[in-house]
């Protein structure tokens, strides 16, 4: 969420995931100022097939976002995996000792 | 509760594309004081920072809509139109894209915010 307890993601991360997905247009992905577009291929209209993502902090996403786009590109899994060796975040609830 | 207008005027000259519009948008804060922006009629949601981020990000926003329109569909007065826009005559007869929907949805979506930006240049955003 855009919730301090949740941890942000690299957006370098969410790129690279989405380049691998092979669902992108041809150099489907566009940056404008903080704004990254992804571009999906298809003949559907545009609003249809992009996926809009913004850097509040350089380099990152908020949490909700980067889920938001794991799951439209299928990728959640990677994402909670690269959460637990990256951020030390685990989903579920915590209980200590 | 005034009713916020919506409009797009696109002007295309010589490779050069500049858009002045006006659009309603709804702005809601979330828990760690980040702005969460819906521009409901180009089916947009983006975030910012603050207030004065989010003026930032509502161009991005719209810049990136054109430019991808352009780049990847089929221009950005096509998928206007899948948006539901339609081209109209405003009131000093020139063609404008304005926004149109059934009564009672047109009505509740005209509360948001208005944003304006009268000329958006296309080729700065990047």
């Amino acid at each position: 969420m855009s919730d301090p307890h949740y941890p942000s993601v690299d957006i370098s991360f969410i790129l690279e995931r989405a380049k691998a997905c092979g669902k992108l247009a041809d150099d489907g992905i566009v940056k404008i100022g903080a704004t990254t577009t992804l571009v999906l291929d298809g003949p559907q209209p545009i609003f249809k097939r992009t996926i809009t993502m913004r850097e509040l902090k350089k380099g990152e996403l908020v949490f909700e976002q980067a889920t938001n786009i794991a799951i439209r590109l299928n990728f959640l899994s990677e994402l909670i995996k690269w959460l637990e060796e990256n951020k030390h975040w685990k989903d579920g609830a915590y209980k200590t000792a | 509760m005034e009713n916020v207008e919506s409009n797009i005027k696109i002007v295309r000259d010589n490779g050069k594309v500049s858009v002045s519009i006006e659009i309603p948008i709804w702005n809601k804060t979330l828990k760690d004081g980040n702005i969460s922006i819906l521009i409901p009629f180009l089916r947009i949601e983006t975030i910012a920072a603050n207030e004065k981020d989010a003026e930032s990000a509502i161009n991005e926003a719209i810049c990136s809509f054109c430019i991808v329109s352009d780049k990847f569909g089929m221009g950005i007065e096509k998928e206007l139109q899948e948006l539901g826009w339609r081209l109209i005559l405003n009131n000093d007869g020139d063609p404008v894209w304005g926004f149109s929907i059934a009564e009672p949805l047109d009505a509740i979506l005209r509360t948001g915010d208005s944003f304006v930006n009268p000329h958006l240049e296309l080729q700065n955003c990047e």
